[in-house]
């Protein structure tokens, strides 16, 4: 009961189910999209505690996506960790700049992005309790 | 795999232009100056159209504001001194075609401003109106030649560094996968796993690994040959950083049998102005290295100190029992994709890029990185890597008397190119005040780069900015044995005249 949701972004169907498999087995629910369009759909129907972002994605690349959550009331808050296989310089900026919770590059160090998820989660129970960085 | 167009195929040589030809001509004896053009008029009485200077920097004032097609260049005049000429009218206007139009009758001159870039040398004395003509035809087609093949090598490079990045990045997603799922079934995730094939796991999470350094490796040596290798340099503690490295090593050491640690820990800060995770990932290899190619029973040992040889820089030194370098080998190491036979394991190693990518970013910091290093077995450290990154002035300060004396107005020296750096940190600017006075120790051609970044970061501090440029430019691209003192004497100097100047108003 209560376990946190994550929404997986990610276009590569492998990537999708090792992602899932890892996840589920620490306890976490998840919900995927396969494109930046679905990807905001997504969110706003499953209102996930953190989502979880490929860069690189057909239909709106994870930059879109996260400029679409930020314009969208009740989704602004949900924390992003970017996931990609782009390079760290000028992507990195660019998602801090976006407001991304946490940046990591393929292949992630498994034990750092357990603990960025965590954490995220843990930042997204706060805003939803406290209601303070929701805007309207 | 890459396309590779023949330089015969891809230069296309501009038309001549149909209308007259500019020339400016640089000569400050008028009687020289008539002649020529009076060779010019008849040989062609409409064909060129003349623009006469008689100094350098009218000459180089005229390039700027107007276009030519070819520049007759007299080497001896009043503003300036040898080469001069050829190098400053090259420096403002690089794709000019050039002639020089001397005097001098000297072949070994002749051929020191071929050197220069300059497509033709005329002796006064000798030439005619055909051939002066045929001078500066060849010149500007010598010129389109060579800005054409400029140009394809460079479309070419810019090809290859695409094309290796793409394929590159287009790696990580799949070799991702494999690593994932390997992790996911050694970790018991969807059931326990045989010991046997747990084994088999690993070696194939081991090579996916190895294979995803390989990548890596692959684009960073893009990045440096395309020069973007990204250097951004703060004030560093580089004992600090030692101790995250052997912090990082040393479980792999202790299994190896081998111990990892400190020559002698200094007992002050090492100051430097150095990118962290740059210095980090080059002494990461350089240990990765020395644990490779030493015994059991060994010992690998790092320390810091300062350089002998350039008192500005910071020396560390990874010393190991391994089984040292060859003379031979220690001058092919640094380059592409050089591997050195182990003899302690069979195993494969990497791209041998390692090496040459640790060089690529103690260049860009301005060091050097070198072995020194004896065959056979020793007690003491045999293999040698050394490697030097500059130092903070503010660490001198401590120790130079000279540095003392310029304590109190905070120094900050940026030695090295500034080109692909988006940011220029300052060591010791958070605790400036207002009223202070920066220095900053540059080269000319870095001075508005420099300038414009120290003023976008800073200027909510409104710091009084002086630029010292007159003795950067020397000072920083001949760096000499004791170009610390001259610098720091300069530095001093120009210091005391500023703030009597402002004293004064």
């Amino acid at each position: 009961l209560n376990r946190p949701k994550i929404l997986i972004v990610e276009d590569d169907a492998d990537m999708r189910k090792a992602l899932n498999v890892r996840l589920r087995a620490n306890n976490y629910d998840t919900v995927y999209a396969v494109d930046g369009y679905s990807a905001v759909s997504a969110a706003a129907k499953e209102r996930p505690d953190v989502i979880l972002l490929d860069l690189g994605l057909p239909a709106g690349d994870g930059f879109t996506v996260m400029e679409r959550l930020r314009e969208t009331p009740g989704m602004a808050t949900i924390p992003v960790i970017v996931l990609t296989g782009r390079d760290r310089k000028g992507n990195w900026e660019r998602a801090m700049a976006a407001g991304c919770y946490a940046f990591f590059q393929k292949p992630p160090d498994t034990g750092a992005l357990l603990a960025a998820l965590k954490a995220a989660a843990g930042a997204s129970h706060e805003s939803a309790k406290t209601g303070v960085a929701e805007p309207v | 795999v890459l396309q590779v167009t023949s330089p015969a195929e891809a230069v296309q040589v501009a038309p001549a232009p149909a209308g007259r030809t500019r020339l400016l001509l640089v000569e400050d004896n008028r009687g020289d100056a008539d002649l020529v053009q009076m060779l010019l008029r008849d040989v062609c009485s409409d064909g060129f159209e003349v623009k006469h200077t008689v100094r350098l920097c009218d000459a180089l004032h005229e390039l700027g504001s107007s276009s030519f097609d070819a520049v007759l260049l007299d080497l001896s005049l009043p503003d300036s001194y040898g080469m001069e000429p050829v190098t400053r009218v090259r420096a403002v206007a690089p794709h000019l075609p050039t002639i020089v139009l001397t005097g001098s009758d000297d072949t070994s001159l002749a051929l020191r401003t071929l050197r220069e870039g300059v497509q033709e040398y005329v002796v006064k004395g000798q030439v005619t109106g055909q051939s002066l003509r045929r001078a500066i035809e060849y010149a500007m087609e010598r010129q389109a030649l060579s800005s054409a093949l400029e140009k394809t090598r460079a479309e070419q490079l810019l090809y290859k560094d695409q094309f290796l990045s793409q394929v590159s990045h287009e790696f990580r997603t799949p070799l991702t996968c494999v690593e994932q799922f390997s992790e996911i079934l050694l970790g018991g995730l969807v059931g326990s796993v045989p010991s046997e094939q747990q084994e088999y796991l690993e070696i194939i999470l081991r090579n996916a690994r190895q294979l995803h350094h390989m990548i890596d490796d692959v684009l960073e040596v893009t990045r440096a040959e395309a020069g973007k290798l990204d250097v951004q340099p703060t004030c560093v503690d580089v004992c600090d950083v030692i101790d995250e490295v052997l912090e990082t090593f040393l479980a792999r050491a202790s299994t190896q049998c081998i111990r990892l640690g400190w020559g002698e820990r200094p007992q002050v800060e090492w100051l430097v102005l150095a990118d962290r995770e740059r210095v980090l990932q080059v002494l990461n290899n350089l240990v990765d290295n020395a644990l490779k190619f030493t015994p059991e029973n060994g010992a690998v040992t790092l320390s810091v100190g300062e350089d002998a040889n350039d008192r500005g820089m910071a020396r560390i030194a990874l010393a190991d029992t391994g089984c040292g370098i060859s003379p031979e080998a220690q001058l092919l190491i640094f380059e592409r994709l050089y591997q050195e036979p182990n003899p302690q394991t069979s195993s494969r190693g990497g791209l041998g890029l390692g090496l040459y990518i640790c060089q690529q970013i103690v260049t860009r910091h301005g060091g050097r990185i070198w072995v020194d290093s004896q065959l056979g077995p020793s007690e003491e450290g045999r293999g040698v890597a050394l490697l030097t990154v500059e130092v903070v002035p503010g660490w001198q300060a401590a120790s130079s008397p000279t540095w003392k004396k310029c304590r109190k107005d905070i120094i900050v020296g940026i030695r090295g190119s500034l080109a692909g750096m988006n940011t220029v940190v300052l060591p010791g600017m958070a605790h400036l005040s207002d009223k202070e006075l920066v220095f900053v120790i540059t080269s000319v051609a870095e001075m508005n780069k420099v300038s414009k970044a120290i003023a976008q970061q800073f200027s909510s501090k409104h710091l009084s900015l002086t630029v010292v440029a007159k003795i950067g430019c020397s000072l920083l691209s001949q760096p000499a044995d004791n170009s610390a003192e001259r610098l720091a004497d300069a530095v001093w100097t120009m210091m005391a005249e500023e703030t009597s100047r402002r004293r004064r108003t």
